[in-house]
């Protein structure tokens, strides 16, 4: 490891000192009533910066640490609440879950944008554009200047290696790996100060790979020196990540995708893909959260060196499969060069970096909230099953109409430094908040394990066997199983399950996913773009499950369903093979907005190298059968119960949630539970 | 010919190279004093219950109307927490062989089904039904070679990866700790060198029983003229085996101190030139 006291400084969580309020003086004049959401964001940034002090730690070289914290927001409460009256207003309102090209800025520089900028305000403008101008070329003057407060420091302390980085980036392009890595951390970090959030790393291998090589091929660093630069970015990531926005700590999407094709279709693994999966096995940090875009033509020794990660248990990589992925963003209407350049948000729904202004979460179905309704509406009188299934799909069709009528007048708080880094928005002056050449809205399904079963149950017990009838199972969901145990014991372990391979099962997943996906076809969002649909599940697996009574397949109240795309929570399948032939029969391609199929190993199944490799062949396994996405966990439930026993001793475990890794003994208990009941396999 | 199964292990990974399905027949000649798989000794369906996790809460024990239910003494459908369960489920050719093949994607060429136990040459008229069934598909046997010699010798070139148990080479000891005499599976094992069939010998390293340095030796030296084609694996005892004890309801008093330190110096193998892996 490159500097191991600048480690554990972060560890000890050291460079908290440094930290000051934004001064309570100053936050009249970000809110001052004169001024446009436009210009209180560009004041709010100068204002954030110019605070800001330079702190160069002993050794550092990657540098910029967030000092500010408590900025406060760019509105008062009486105003957000007027701006939410009248609109839509997506999570906190800020743009979020998107992806820069970091690759266009880090070579051109900031100084080329700013040129362009310049030029546009000789020119004609409305009154919006002009502001917005003035804001984006505002944002970068107020980074110049908290960059050469940093040079200062930097000459000052006799760090002259830091003021050298200086001297070019960020107002030229990067001519070396060290300045590539420094500026891609500032801009990065930019975009946090300006406000926006789930901040993603995009395909970090491919727009730095010319960096490094050419150093490496000029002699001007060894492979070592590299990595350890390489490692110091990743650490510097995470400096500032507690003051992030999330459902929890550690939900703060700076995710980075690796490997997968170029735009053009070639291979795009390169040497940078596998110095970064070797960075994070080797820091044991929850950010960045990597990703690894694989195809039916990856190698074996790739899947092995991405199992050596997941070892670490760390949650990553995240693996997408491009075979599957880039046809069907196609099919959605993305450029082919756009497909294939795909990269992931904070989780796992797939986006483009520069050009896309999707909001891939902006809504969830609860499947088995679909089914609940339905059996609460027809079960009792059904004459058959496909009565209750026609329920079904008006259930789903009507819910997805809902979400859908209530996305309008969408409105997100302008973002005028991250629109210089994305594409188009400066030629065109137009802030990205209000869209780009990709505007889709994302919706997630949620549960459709615990639907599909409850589904089978019903066709099996009511239907088909006959040993209950439809009223009578409406009375026992009710009443929560109480005083029918027989029935719940059926129900739940003597009655066919997703992630057992059992066609009774699956096929009502099938229809459900097909059924959510018929749902959006054709249909526009206020934006122009068209909505997709993905088995995610983001915190809804606790959420929607609190929602509802006990269900058909034997789920008591209260009991949550499985994360993303997974079998049910309680249910213990027959073993990964059966729950990759269930799941890869689903419509995946169709339903493609993102969602992980999910598996926990017990983490002794990574002790020896057949371990490692039996591992590799699932993933490659899984792949080649047409998954989509998988989520592969290293856990140890013996070991997470001691932690929530004596935390004090377990402040550095990691675990992954649903689309994110977290120190376990920060996460509210109910998350830490959820871990505890998930199925792992183990080898023996 | 149907066969008792009482597991079927997806991704087992000491069960052959690749991707592997282990099924488990239900049914051991030997007891040994450590057996990490007590719910495969006897060869009928057993019923067990988890007396540890029991909530007493008498449900299993009420009257109830399914058939099978009477013989056993307990209800088998109704436990909340399934700590009630039978072990031990018929399985005609077909129905193993039509599961397995299902997964033959995931197999290849390196990847297959394992027959484990208990004892599976004990089945050995249900595993002669079965393979017919699975075409190509690579197969593998993990025997404690206690079966009759002629079973022993028609079965075992049958199956390509195969991995067969030595415990302890003194006679005494053996029948001590597994309830059983030797000499049958030395004279099998003999025989499988004659066979001149590559094959792997496992041997369980029992903290004072069959760890010790002469054993060691005893055992490197009867394979030594094999030693172009034995691979021996040391495998580590299992400190979690009292706990598969508890969860079927019996006790486990291993006559061994199970926190003594394992000798695992492997060096009589090499001074015998025979391959040999410490996990
Ligand atoms: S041979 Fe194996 S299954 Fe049989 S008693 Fe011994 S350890 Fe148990
Ligand atoms: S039903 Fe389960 S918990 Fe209740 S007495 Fe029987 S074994 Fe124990």
């Amino acid at each position: 490891m490159y500097n191991k006291a600048l480690y554990d400084h972060y560890i000890a969580r050291g460079h908290h000192v440094h930290r000051q309020p934004f001064p309570a003086a100053l936050i009249a004049s970000v809110r001052d009533e004169k001024l446009s959401p436009t210009e209180r964001m560009m004041t709010r940034l100068r204002l954030v910066f110019d605070n800001e002090k330079p702190v160069i730690l002993d050794g550092q070289r990657i540098v910029f640490l967030r000092t500010v914290t408590d900025v406060p927001d760019i509105f008062t409460e009486d105003e957000w609440a007027a701006i939410r009256d009248k609109h839509y207003i997506h999570e906190l309102g800020y743009v979020s879950n998107i992806c820069a090209n970091y690759g266009r800025i880090i070579t051109s520089g900031l100084e080329a944008e700013r040129e362009k900028l310049a030029a546009k305000l000789g020119g004609d403008l409305t009154d919006k554009q002009r502001q917005f101008v003035t804001a984006a070329l505002s944002g970068i003057d107020a980074l110049y200047g908290l960059v050469d407060r940093y040079r200062a420091e930097a000459l000052r302390i006799g760090r002259e290696d830091v003021a050298a980085v200086f001297d070019r980036i960020p107002r030229q392009g990067a001519t070396s790996f060290r300045e590539a890595l420094q500026f891609v951390r500032i801009l990065n970090y930019t975009l946090w100060a300006e406000g926006e959030y789930h901040n993603t790393l995009g395909r970090f291998d491919q727009y730095m790979m010319p960096f490094l090589k050419a150093d490496l091929d000029a002699g001007k660093l060894t492979a070592e020196e590299a990595q350890s630069l390489l490692e110091e970015f990743f650490l510097s990531v995470n400096w500032d990540s507690d003051m992030y926005p999330g459902v929890q700590l550690g939900d703060n999407g700076q995710s980075m995708m690796l490997g997968g094709v170029t735009p053009s279709g070639e291979d795009a693994y390169n040497e940078l893909t596998r110095m970064c999966l070797q960075a994070s096995c080797s820091l044991l940090l929850i950010d960045p959260k990597i990703n690894l875009r694989v195809g039916k033509d990856t190698p074996m020794e790739r899947y092995i060196e991405g199992t050596h990660l997941t070892k670490a248990g760390l949650g990553f990589p995240q693996y997408s499969n491009d075979d599957v992925v880039i046809p069907n963003l196609i099919r959605l209407g993305y450029a082919p060069e756009d497909a294939r350049n795909y990269s992931v948000a904070a989780c796992w729904e797939f986006i483009v970096a520069g050009c896309a202004m999707d909001v891939n979460n902006i809504g969830a179905l609860s499947f088995p909230m679909v089914v609940e309704k339905a059996v609460e509406a027809v079960l009792p009188t059904a004459p058959d099953f496909d009565t209750l299934m026609a329920e079904i799909k008006k259930n789903i069709e009507e819910g997805v109409e809902k979400i859908c009528a209530d996305f309008h007048d969408l409105y997100f708080i302008p973002a005028p430094f991250y629109s210089v880094l994305m594409d188009d928005c400066v030629e065109q002056a137009k802030d990205i908040s209000e869209g780009a050449r990709y505007n889709n809205f994302g919706i997630h399904g949620t549960g459709v394990a615990t639907a599909a079963d409850s589904l089978a149950a019903i066709k099996m017990h009511v239907f088909d066997e006959k040993t209950v009838t439809g009223a009578d199972l409406l009375k026992a969901l009710h009443n929560n199983f109480d005083g029918n145990e027989a029935l719940l014991y059926k129900l739940r372990n003597e009655t066919p399950k997703m992630g057992n391979n059992d066609d009774r099962a699956d096929s009502m997943a099938v229809t459900l996913l097909n059924w959510f996906a018929d749902s959006v076809e054709g249909r526009r969002n206020e934006r122009g773009g068209i909505y997709r649909v993905g088995p995610g599940s983001a915190m809804f697996y606790l959420q929607h499950a609190d929602e509802l009574t006990a269900s058909a397949d034997g789920r008591r109240k209260k009991e949550a369903f499985g994360t993303n795309f997974s079998p049910s929570l309680y249910v213990r399948n027959n073993g990964p093979f059966s729950v990759i032939q269930s799941f890869t029969k689903c419509p995946v391609g169709r339903t493609i907005n993102g969602g992980p199929l999910t598996m926990e190993f017990h983490s002794t199944v990574f002790d020896t190298e057949e371990g490692i490799e039996g591992v590799a062949a699932l993933v490659k396994a899984y792949i080649d059968k047409g998954g989509h996405q998988l989520q592969l966990n290293s856990i140890n439930r013996e070991r997470l119960l001691d932690a929530q026993a004596h935390p004090e001793n377990y402040g550095s475990l990691i675990v992954r949630i649903w689309g994110w890794s977290a120190y376990f003994v920060e996460l509210e208990k109910k998350y830490q539970d959820h871990l505890i009941a998930r199925q792992e396999f183990t080898n023996y | 010919m149907n066969g008792i199964v009482f597991d079927i292990k997806e991704f087992g990974l000491h069960d052959g190279p690749g991707l592997r399905l282990t099924v488990f027949l239900k049914g051991c000649p030997l007891r040994c004093v450590w057996c990490h798989n007590p719910e495969g000794l006897t060869f009928g369906k057993q019923l067990v219950r988890n007396v540890d996790a029991c909530r007493r809460c008498g449900l299993c024990q009420r009257p109830c109307d399914h058939a099978e239910c009477a013989a056993l003494g307990a209800c088998v459908h109704i436990c909340p927490d399934r700590l009630v369960r039978v072990v031990g489920e018929e399985y005609t050719p077909e129905r193993l062989a039509e599961r397995a093949l299902s997964y033959r994607e995931f197999f290849g060429d390196r990847g297959g089904v394992t027959f484990s136990g208990g004892e599976p040459l004990m089945q050995a008229d249900f595993i002669d039904s079965v393979i017919p069934l699975l075409g190509d598909v690579r197969l593998g046997v993990e025997t404690c070679a206690f079966v009759p010699a002629e079973v022993f010798d028609r079965m075992i070139p049958k199956f390509h990866d195969r991995f067969v148990d030595m415990k302890v080479m003194d006679a005494n000891e053996h029948r001590r700790l597994t309830g059983q005499d030797n000499a049958l599976i030395l004279r099998n094992i003999a025989s499988l060198k004659a066979m001149r069939l590559p094959f792997t010998v496992r041997v369980p390293l029992i903290p004072g029983c069959t760890d010790t340095p002469d054993n060691f030796e005893r055992i490197a030296a009867f394979l030594a003229d094999a030693a172009d084609r034995v691979t021996v694996e040391l495998l580590p005892y299992n400190r979690m085996t009292g706990a598969k004890y508890r969860a079927i309801g019996s006790a486990y008093n291993p006559p061994f101190d199970e926190s003594k330190p394992l000798n695992k110096d492997a060096s009589a193998f090499e001074k015998h030139g025979v391959p040999c892996h410490v996990y």
